[in-house]
């Protein structure tokens, strides 16, 4: 009697386990940022000398195809001190000829909660890094991509089939594709631009948030300077507006936090933040610069690290 | 180990192939099975939580023991007291310490160092499986059941996994001897434990989970949305609590079908009730049958308020037992206001009225059907849904004014969840049609053909997987 019963639920979940293997198969497949960058990864994990952490700010604003030495470019969105310190930790030991790390230091980046509630972004860093960033319990179900975040992927299957995916990649998981940029769909009418509202992040101060944050970019810069890695603190550009709108209290944490970890560390600041030689052509929108700014970006970025 | 995650997917399976396969031979070998399997269960939690369990199993397998054993009424009172005041008093630690304190705190305006306040965690289940084992001492006390000769069968039945962290709270007249019956697979009863399961999974993941959604962002910042809106997500909780909870339980009923037991129905369709009163004889049926069996009759009965009326002592008790039950969720006011507020209209509804002649109940009146009857259940159960899910007695009242007071017009509707909607809507009506059985694929062999029955299981487990989120804890949980 049992032995027909356990017959029946194998014939029943037989078709179950055939159509998901075909979504994980077609999920692992699609041509993803993160896919992209892993295969780049794995193909010259041996020659990898700038490793490039942090944001969709620095996601942006970072186009190794402009960097003299080979360069991944890591920065994901929401990406924080605590994933880009779990990051280095486990990627720099398999990357031997690393030798450059660089990571911002934003507006944002002080006050906004730190190892965020689950989100698809811990089980992609687990699938194309073989990476563990969160503290967060890994599930079983967290070694299949399609259904660690079954809405996400969904969402990424049905652009892909439609052609929605607006993804154009340069060889280092670079896009270049600004169709669903905000400026770009407002035309980069300035007039139209100056009347939308402003995403600023964090609308408010977290104080609470201030000293964990500030713990792990010091942990990524003892880490560092513990294995001879040269450091460059990025500050990438930002629309005048956009500056406009910060909060002066949030702003003065974050540079006296500046001030005092390059004052301890050993580092190369870069702020360009404070430069005018960004136009509105140059942003994606109030803080992420489009292709054109990223190139104007990464040359400067290259001139100082040569 | 929760039941919705593919830990527990990989744990059942291989369970029940043990069980059935190694341990068919003989009842000790199951049993055995099963401690193993529902201590590996509760200990992937914490494994500390082992030891309380163990303790408590121990101490009231013992005071048991003796009460039967003992020679005098006082020495049986004795014993009873002591396991009472062992399961209370770590109900108490755990869960009601911290929450005494801070109120003693406020109440005395004392300085905020004045108690050190504890820094520990609430067992999972730790109410389910105190009231079962409360339930066990006092029925041996009342010479309703004999006490267990057998430690491992009463460990087994304190920590039965898949009721052990939120329920039925079972009786030790119904689930113990369970444990002593030679249990044989029976093809039909596992097939039917696995589509309860499996309707469980459904409701947990895909409605609960995804309504939970809007729940959260409504309840979060209630100032963001209309009133039309706010009002639509304290209906959504009304429906989350109850996917939520009776997932949980189906998924419960059905894991032990799949190992030959029987538990007891916990839910039937409450929000169906024409009552406040008729509600809870459909909600959480086990835990509010325990109350009323060991709060609600012993206090009625008790001879210490001899001086009180009849009906002074039924109202009191009603006050006390719905205080009692709102506290069970948890250590916070709104929890005692949700159970008071259902107290007193309990209270209300059992008065006296006269319907075409005839003397009956109010809630008995109600019951009929009259139309407006499930319109006045259903509006007091989401208003006091409210206190339940707020935080704070001044949040839940915040929401209510919010409903009244909102400068964003009412008519600024927000779904939040879009089409997911949808899924709340086909539980509704699967459940209604299906009203007769425990659960809607009960029986289903009579209505469609293999391919159409078979059609539907593949639906509801495309939706699990599809539309399930990161995995979300049962609500009830954490009481």
């Amino acid at each position: 009697m049992i032995k027909k019963f356990l017959i029946q639920v194998c014939i029943f979940l037989i078709p179950v386990i055939i159509g998901y293997a075909i979504v994980e198969n077609y999920t692992r497949n699609l041509p993803l940022t993160p896919k992209v960058k892993a295969d780049f990864y794995k193909k010259y994990q041996d020659t990898i000398e700038i490793l490039v952490l942090g944001a969709s700010q620095n996601r942006d604003a970072i186009n190794p195809e402009f960097l003299s030495q080979k360069t991944l470019n890591l920065a994901f969105p929401d990406q924080d001190y605590y994933v880009s310190s779990k990051l280095l930790e486990q990627l720099a030991p398999t990357l031997p000829s690393l030798k450059t790390v660089i990571i911002p230091i934003s507006y944002g980046h002080f006050e906004t909660a730190p190892n965020q509630k689950e989100t698809w972004k811990n089980s992609m860093y687990r699938h194309y890094f073989g990476t563990k960033v969160s503290e967060k319990f890994t599930y079983f179900k967290d070694n299949f991509l399609y259904i660690s975040f079954p809405n996400y992927y969904s969402a990424k299957i049905r652009d892909h089939r439609n052609g929605e995916s607006h993804l154009d990649f340069n060889e280092f998981g670079y896009n270049n594709d600004v169709s669903t940029a905000i400026f770009q769909k407002l035309k980069y009418d300035s007039i139209v631009i100056a009347g939308q509202p402003i995403h600023i992040t964090p609308p408010q101060p977290n104080l609470g948030f201030v000293a964990e944050n500030a713990e792990k970019l010091e942990a990524i810069l003892k880490y560092c300077n513990a294995h001879n890695y040269k450091v460059i603190l990025i500050e990438t550009p930002t629309t005048t507006r956009f500056k406009e709108q910060r909060i002066p209290e949030v702003l003065y944490r974050k540079d006296s936090i500046r001030s005092v970890v390059t004052a301890i560390y050993k580092m190369r600041y870069i702020e360009a933040d404070s430069t005018q030689k960004y136009y509105l052509k140059d942003y994606r929108d109030d803080n992420h610069l489009s292709p054109q700014g990223a190139e104007k970006f990464t040359k400067r970025l290259n001139k100082i690290i040569e | 180990m929760l039941f919705n995650s593919f830990d527990f997917g990989l744990f059942l399976p291989i369970v029940f192939i043990l069980y059935w396969i190694l341990g068919r031979k003989r009842i000790q070998g199951q049993n055995l099975l099963l401690l193993g399997a529902s201590y590996f269960f509760y200990g992937v939690w914490d494994w500390r939580f082992l030891l309380l369990i163990l303790a408590s199993s121990l101490v009231d397998f013992y005071a048991a023991t003796y009460i039967a054993k003992a020679k005098t009424q006082k020495r049986k009172r004795l014993w009873l007291y002591g396991s009472l005041s062992w399961n209370l008093g770590v109900l108490f630690v755990f869960k009601y310490y911290n929450f005494f304190l801070d109120n003693l705190k406020s109440l005395f305006e004392l300085p905020e160092n004045t108690f050190t306040t504890l820094d520990i965690i609430i067992p999972v289940g730790l109410s389910f499986y105190t009231f079962q084992t409360i339930g066990y001492t006092l029925d041996v006390y009342r010479k309703k059941i004999e006490p267990s000769q057998d430690l491992l069968k009463f460990l087994c039945f304190v920590s039965f996994f898949p009721q052990l962290v939120a329920g039925p709270i079972e009786r030790a007249s119904k689930l113990l001897p369970q444990f002593s019956k030679q249990r044989t697979f029976k093809f039909d009863k596992a097939k039917d434990g696995l589509r309860q399961v499996l309707w469980g999974l459904f409701k947990k993941i895909v409605v609960a989970d995804n309504i939970g959604v809007a729940v959260f962002a409504i309840y979060n910042h209630p100032e963001n949305y209309g009133s039309l809106t706010i009002i639509y997500g304290a209906f959504l909780f009304l429906f989350q609590l109850y996917a939520d909870f009776s997932g949980y339980s189906d998924i419960a009923i059905g894991t032990a079908k799949l190992f030959g037991f029987d538990l007891s129905t916990n839910f039937k369709l409450p929000y169906l009730a024409n009552s406040v009163t008729g509600f809870w004889q459909r909600w959480h049926i086990t835990l509010s049958k325990w109350f009323q069996d060991y709060v609600y009759v012993p206090f009625v009965r008790w001879n210490t308020f001899n001086s009180l009326s009849k009906s002074t002592k039924k109202v009191v008790g009603l006050l006390l037992t719905m205080g009692l039950i709102g506290l069970w969720h948890g250590a916070n006011w709104t929890y005692l206001a949700f159970g008071l507020l259902h107290g007193v209209l309990i209270i209300l509804e059992g008065t006296t009225i006269t319907s075409k002649g005839k003397k009956i109940k109010l809630y008995q009146w109600l019951e009929t059907g009259v139309f407006w009857s499930k319109f006045y259940t259903v509006t007091f159960l989401v208003v006091s849904l409210i206190f339940f899910r707020a935080s704070t007695l001044d949040k839940a009242v915040v929401m209510l004014k919010e409903i009244v007071t909102q400068n964003i017009p009412f008519y600024e509707f927000d779904l939040i969840i879009d089409k997911k909607i949808i899924f709340l809507l086909l539980m509704i009506i699967i459940e209604v049609w299906r009203k007769k059985y425990t659960h809607p694929f009960m029986n289903l062999e009579g209505v469609f053909p293999k391919i159409v029955r078979w059609s539907i299981y593949y639906f509801i487990i495309f939706a699990i997987i599809r539309y399930g989120r990161p995995q979300e804890e049962f609500i009830y949980f954490q009481f």
